[in-house]
């Protein structure tokens, strides 16, 4: 009998290739959507990865977002639901956001909602709408408080999938990852990755020894599919993150060794004053790269909030599920994917 | 073979070892079950990684204490039973606490692998013939360049229980001039994961 066909949205990027990788292993038939643009050719300075579909022998159907009759053909027939698709950047637009975090979503809710082979949608939330000034650990019930545009847009995004879902009875989950990593990450975690092991000589203050969130983006998918499968899940959001609370010092020292380069230990450095130097930087360096050289700032004002932020999740809600992590440890995973962007001469 | 066949290691506590107490097991320990330890076989040992510990204590402060050891056939078209040698190789890793994983240092997407190695039955018309039960990790082969330490390491390695082929004992020497070996350190080796040299 065949497996149901899933949808995977945002195919071509870093966690929608990853889906569809954790799909196909899985045997499920595939459908896959980006942009059409995104189809045409491997892109790393825009996250796109076509290659992995078409390796895969994948269908595509293009589409976009913010054209809600160019969903019809991409939700027709489609069972299972892995809306990847989002405008992940902190330097974008309120008005980029909302039409595609979150109009999108609702525009392929509406069409998915008189599919009759729709089972359930699993929707990418993001770890970081979270007050991350609550108690320690953060759990799906901590307060949340967006700190950026973009966090509010895929806030905004999951209430509407909630109360859309519930009032036409369909099911759904959420999952909220933290800082996702793995091959072919470009933004985010990946950049804090491929930064740590160019480094020639790594240093971290002494008293830099907040803890720093991860996720293997094999994990973000792996729940996801695991939670498709079980409708005891349904109407529920999880975190997923690993067990391991490195601390930056112990990141830093531990890429270094793993890369044959030089790890000092510097003199504490006060975080505070040390933000109100580099926060008026990157808004300056993001204003230059948005409006002169249209190219991602190497450093952006809420990456600087981040800094000295000690933020643990609890992943105790997920792993009730039954779901056993593939990277309980960020150890193994970052070893694996420095070592795959040295493979792919990305650092 | 073994030279006693009902000689079974264990720890004080009478158990069995295991690789952290074999790490953690006094020198004469080590040497009762080097000398009654059984001959790997080739065909166990290649195609895979084993993590290894050194037990001298100055090899923490060298960075060498964890590592990994290697295993493959040069010419894999050979039937490895009938295989009088084996290749192999070290692999560099983090140096972290004995409890802790092993992590392989990365250099330009590739493990860094150093000290390359043949690996056979102790010849006995050889000079290193010092525990004939044993398999000898010989590093004085062309792959490593003539100018590399490494080339004066002799190796031996014995199999710790018969019903147990992921867990060694290994014994490390120096050969100084001509027949003189220093004794370096015992090294414990466990399977960890597939060489990529298959």
């Amino acid at each position: 009998m065949d497996k149901p066909l899933c949808l995977v949205t945002g195919a071509c990027g870093f966690m929608g290739t990853h889906m569809v990788e954790v799909l196909h292993g899985a045997g499920y038939d595939i459908r896959a959507t980006d942009l059409s643009a995104a189809y045409d050719s491997d892109d790393k300075a825009k996250g796109r990865f076509p290659s992995v579909l078409k390796r895969l022998g994948v269908e595509f159907v293009p589409a976009d977002l913010t054209d809600p009759g160019s969903l019809d053909a991409v939700v027709d027939g489609v069972s299972y639901v892995f809306h990847v698709a989002a405008v992940f950047n902190y330097s974008a637009p309120w008005s980029i956001l909302e039409a595609v975090n979150i109009n999108g979503t609702r525009s392929l809710l509406e069409r998915l909602r008189y599919q009759k082979a729709f089972k359930k949608l699993v929707f990418w939330g993001a770890g970081g709408i979270y007050d991350l000034s609550s108690p320690l650990p953060i759990t799906e019930e901590s307060p949340v408080a967006p700190a950026n545009d973009y966090l509010r847009s895929k806030w905004e995004a999951e209430k509407l999938v909630k109360d859309f879902c519930e009032d036409h009875k369909m099911a759904y989950s959420m999952v909220r990852g933290t800082t996702v990593y793995g091959p072919r990450g470009v933004y985010g975690g990946g950049q804090m990755l491929m930064a740590a092991a160019t480094m020639p000589v790594a240093a971290s203050p002494s008293n830099w020894n907040f803890r720093i969130p991860f996720g293997h983006v094999r994990d973000v998918c792996g729940a996801a599919l695991y939670l498709a499968e079980r409708p005891a899940t349904d109407g529920e959001d999880y975190i997923i993150n690993d067990n391991s609370q490195l601390t930056n010092i112990e990141f830093f020292r531990f890429v270094a060794e793993l890369t044959g380069h030089i790890y000092v230990n510097l003199p504490p450095v006060p975080i505070r004053p040390l933000k109100a130097v580099l926060l008026p930087l990157a808004k300056a360096m993001q204003w230059a790269t948005q409006n002169i050289t249209h190219t991602q700032s190497p450093l952006e004002a809420d990456t600087v909030d981040y800094l000295g932020l000690d933020v643990v999740y609890s992943n105790e809600k997920l792993k009730g599920t039954g779901y056993e992590l593939l990277y309980p440890d960020a150890r193994h995973g970052i070893a694996e994917t420095i070592a795959w962007y040295g493979r792919n001469g990305w650092i | 073979m073994s030279k006693d066949e009902d000689f079974v290691p264990l720890q004080p506590n009478g158990r069995r070892y295991d690789y952290t107490a074999l790490c953690l097991a006094e020198n004469q320990e080590l040497e009762k079950i080097m000398r009654m330890g059984l001959q790997p076989n080739l065909g166990d040992l290649v195609g895979w990684e084993f993590r290894g510990y050194n037990t001298l204590d100055i090899t923490s402060i060298l960075g060498i204490r964890k590592f990994k050891k290697g295993f493959y056939q040069e010419d894999p078209s050979q039937d490895i039973e009938e295989m009088e040698k084996i290749q192999g190789y070290n692999v560099q890793v983090v140096q972290t606490p004995l409890g802790d994983d092993w992590f392989a240092k990365v250099r330009r997407g590739d493990t860094v692998k150093h000290g390359w190695y043949d690996c056979y039955p102790v010849r006995l018309d050889e000079v290193d013939c010092k525990y004939p039960n044993s398999v000898l990790i010989n590093y004085a082969c062309p792959r490593n360049p003539v100018w590399d330490p490494s080339r004066k390491l002799r190796d031996y390695l014995v199999q710790v229980y018969p019903d147990n082929r992921d867990l060694f004992l290994g014994k490390a020497y120096g050969a100084l001039f001509g027949p003189m070996r220093l004794f370096i350190s015992y090294f414990i080796l466990e399977r960890m994961n597939e060489s990529p040299f298959g």
